[in-house]
């Protein structure tokens, strides 16, 4: 397997990392499976689109602008939906999430259709070549913005009060009770922070590939997958799972052919679980329903 | 009185269950009202499961479109005469969400309960395939636009007509230009996604190709639906083939110019089918769409003659007017079912299904598609299409020489770096 294909894996786990995120961060924080992770980033993918086509705003500098909206739609989604089901069993807020899912996806298809749509900003296709591979500009910031998240929210989870009291709810939410934290708050916010992620992710998703109301469907399995590859409730975990996925589904395609592209993501996720259970970067108290 | 000792919790819940239950009787009776009503005037109800969502509804959209504009326009004329009567046209039209079992379901729901006496086909060989196994069952006609990959007409079945010939004679089109460029190409390479009318659509050029002395030195399928693309590319730009030909979907298709322009991939002559010409495609692709090759079975230039409505020209004239843009072919190609229809009803003079059965077969149809002329297997066996390429934005018909518009760009400049 040559450089060039490394580098191309390398690029696309950013992308990877980005939509496994948010993801992680609910159903680590909360868990809660966030059935409509995928149909968010479509959202955010949209979002990105239409400042793109009617004011020529650069994908990246509309990151902000999608991750604000979505918190917008996360935080009243776990404050007046989820949380009045949290207590009872997980398939409840499966349900609530898969019903606000299909609110998304519907309020899409009738408001904008069905067309596949693309931004291609106008350094798409460059990119800067070293001996003989070549490294486009536009995986590069992908990247660039998945560490960035990953680096940013870290900070925010171990240096703010706000950050602190999630990771504090997330071991032991009776004791965070007992110390004064609003349990409700917290998720509620947790909730808009993770939806946030899958609006940035949808973002770059729009400027790397063509986008359509039918691509929410893969990227809820893909963060499925990668955030608990990488470990649920650790962003650097869904940095690590989307650049193992990443590398799997390249040297399936390449040794094995394309076909094989998923297989071998999927057999490397659940050797990945079979002998670290709590994911590649996970630690226990995550996750522990 | 008995209200009084009623708690308000109770009135409200019982008042928002009677409710919705009117709702639903409502709904349900009113439209068996209205279907009731239309038994006593003299209709023909003409059903199809088409895909108004998932991932092929953007074609499932545009040929839905066509249904209703025949439908409308047959409507506006009277009905449809079949042996000196008029029969108005009842369209109904399902959402089969791009999926073959929920489009079996609503055909058998649309043949059984909603008692239709035709099916208009779905998108789609996959589709087609899956759905007219059913009106197969039920012995009513189904006619498919768009279901052309050569397995589909290979099942012994009597009640299914298709409207576009098998892929691989329009695709072929795409090796048989080569030997009309300079310098010769000599090496072509295929890739495909793992689906029925992309891999019989690529294993057809591959036989034309070596059929025609041209060196296949790649040929390659990739997952349907996938998101990365890089490693054919990778693969491919070693071998450096001259012609670089892929009969993807409308997402794939643009990934795969995107990747290559990426990755400074460069071919001589990049062809694709005719989703290549669909204003999605050129939208998302802008620049990069220059000068890639598409097969077509229908392009303007060619104003094919209609028996039923005159010309295809007359056809457009008739779209822009009631939706004020121009039609694709996917519309085109609904028009042009309702049209073999129309024609065989009134040749038959019947609405036997035997009769108008042998009508088809035995008649040759002029539609604003194109020429449509049936073997016994249900396929078109006249009909060709023409190869357009993208020249400065524009889709010029570049083959056959007699309807060549402009000489065609070649070789493919090399990918710039903007």
């Amino acid at each position: 397997m040559g450089l060039q294909e490394i580098a191309n894996a390398l690029l696309l786990a950013g992308i990877y990392a980005c939509v496994g995120m948010g993801f992680s961060l609910l159903y680590g924080v909360m868990n809660i499976v966030n059935l409509a992770h995928g149909a968010m980033v479509m959202v955010g993918a949209y979002i990105s689109f239409w400042l793109f086509t009617l004011w020529g705003i650069d994908p990246f500098i509309s990151i902000p602008a999608s991750a604000l909206l979505l918190f917008a739609i996360g935080y009243p989604m776990q404050a007046y939906l989820v949380n009045n089901v949290i207590r009872s069993d997980i398939l409840r807020s499966l349900l609530v999430t898969y019903g606000v899912e299909m609110l998304l996806l519907g309020a899409v298809l009738v408001t904008w259709g069905s067309n596949y749509r693309a931004i291609t900003p106008r350094y798409f296709g460059a990119g800067f070549q070293i001996g003989r591979v070549v490294i486009p500009y536009l995986r590069t910031g992908v990247v660039a913005v998945a560490l960035a998240m990953a680096v940013g929210l870290n900070l925010f989870m171990s240096r703010t009060r706000i950050g602190m009291a999630i990771k504090a709810t997330a071991l032991n939410k009776e004791a965070a009770a007992l110390v004064g934290i609003n349990i409700r708050r917290i998720y509620a916010i947790s909730s808009g922070l993770g939806c946030a992620l899958a609006g940035a992710a949808g973002t770059l998703v729009a400027a790397s590939y063509t986008i359509s109301p039918s691509i929410e469907g893969p990227y809820l399995g893909n963060a499925f997958v990668i955030a608990v590859l990488g470990g649920l409730g650790n962003m650097m975990g869904a940095v690590a799972g989307g650049v193992v996925l990443a590398l799997a589904e390249t040297v399936g395609a390449v040794y094995f052919g394309m076909s094989f592209q998923r297989l071998i993501g999927f057999v490397i996720f659940l050797l990945v679980l079979i002998l670290r259970p709590y994911g590649l970067m996970g630690r226990r108290f995550y996750a522990e329903i | 009185m008995v209200l009084r000792c009623w708690k308000r919790q109770n009135v409200v819940k019982v008042a928002a269950i009677v409710l919705m239950e009117l709702f639903v009787i409502l709904l349900w009776g009113g439209e068996n009202l209205v279907s009731a009503q239309n038994q006593a005037a003299s209709t023909i109800r003409i059903g199809a499961a088409i895909s108004f969502s998932g991932p092929l509804a953007r074609e499932g959209n545009s040929i839905a479109k066509g249904y209703e504009l025949w439908a409308e326009e047959a409507n506006e004329h009277g009905g449809l005469d079949v042996g000196g009567k008029k029969y108005k046209v009842q369209l109904k039209l399902l959402d089969d969400k791009g999926d073959s079992s929920t489009g079996v379901k609503l055909v058998e729901k649309l043949i059984t309960d909603d008692k239709v006496e035709f099916v208009f086909g779905p998108y789609g060989s996959g589709m087609t395939i899956a759905a007219s196994a059913v009106n197969e069952k039920y012995k009513k006609l189904m006619i498919a636009p768009m279901a052309n990959a050569p397995d589909v007409y290979k099942r012994g079945f009597k009640y299914l007509f298709g409207l576009l010939p098998p892929a691989n004679r329009g695709a072929g089109n795409h090796v048989n230009i080569l030997r009309f460029l300079e310098p010769k190409p000599k090496t072509v390479a295929v890739v495909y996604p793992d689906d029925l009318f992309p891999s019989s659509t690529a294993k057809g050029i591959k036989e034309e190709a070596e059929k025609q002395g041209f060196k296949v030195v790649y040929f390659e399928k990739y997952p349907k639906g996938s998101k990365d693309l890089t490693p054919i590319i990778s693969a491919l730009q070693p071998i450096k083939p001259d012609v670089f030909i892929t009969t993807g979907y409308m997402e794939d298709s643009v990934l795969l110019v995107r990747t290559s322009r990426e990755m400074r991939f460069n071919v001589k002559y990049f062809g694709g089918l005719d989703l290549f010409l669909h204003e999605d495609f050129l939208k998302a692709l802008g620049n990069d769409a220059e000068d890639l090759f598409s097969h077509a079975w229908w392009d303007k230039v060619a104003n094919m003659k209609s028996d039923v409505f005159g010309s295809a020209n007359k056809v457009i004239e008739l779209y822009e007017t009631k939706h004020h843009t121009e039609p694709n072919y996917y519309t085109i190609s609904g028009v042009a079912t309702g049209e073999v229809l129309q024609s065989a009803l009134t040749k038959a003079g019947s609405l036997e299904t035997d009769k108008i059965r042998a009508a088809l077969l035995k008649n040759q149809f002029h539609t604003s598609l194109l020429a449509v002329k049936y073997d016994d297997t249900g396929a078109n066996s006249s009909g060709s299409g023409v190869l357009i390429q993208i020249q400065k934005g524009k889709p010029v018909v570049v083959y056959p020489q007699e309807l060549q518009q402009a000489k065609p760009v070649y070789p493919k400049p090399p990918w710039g770096n903007k």
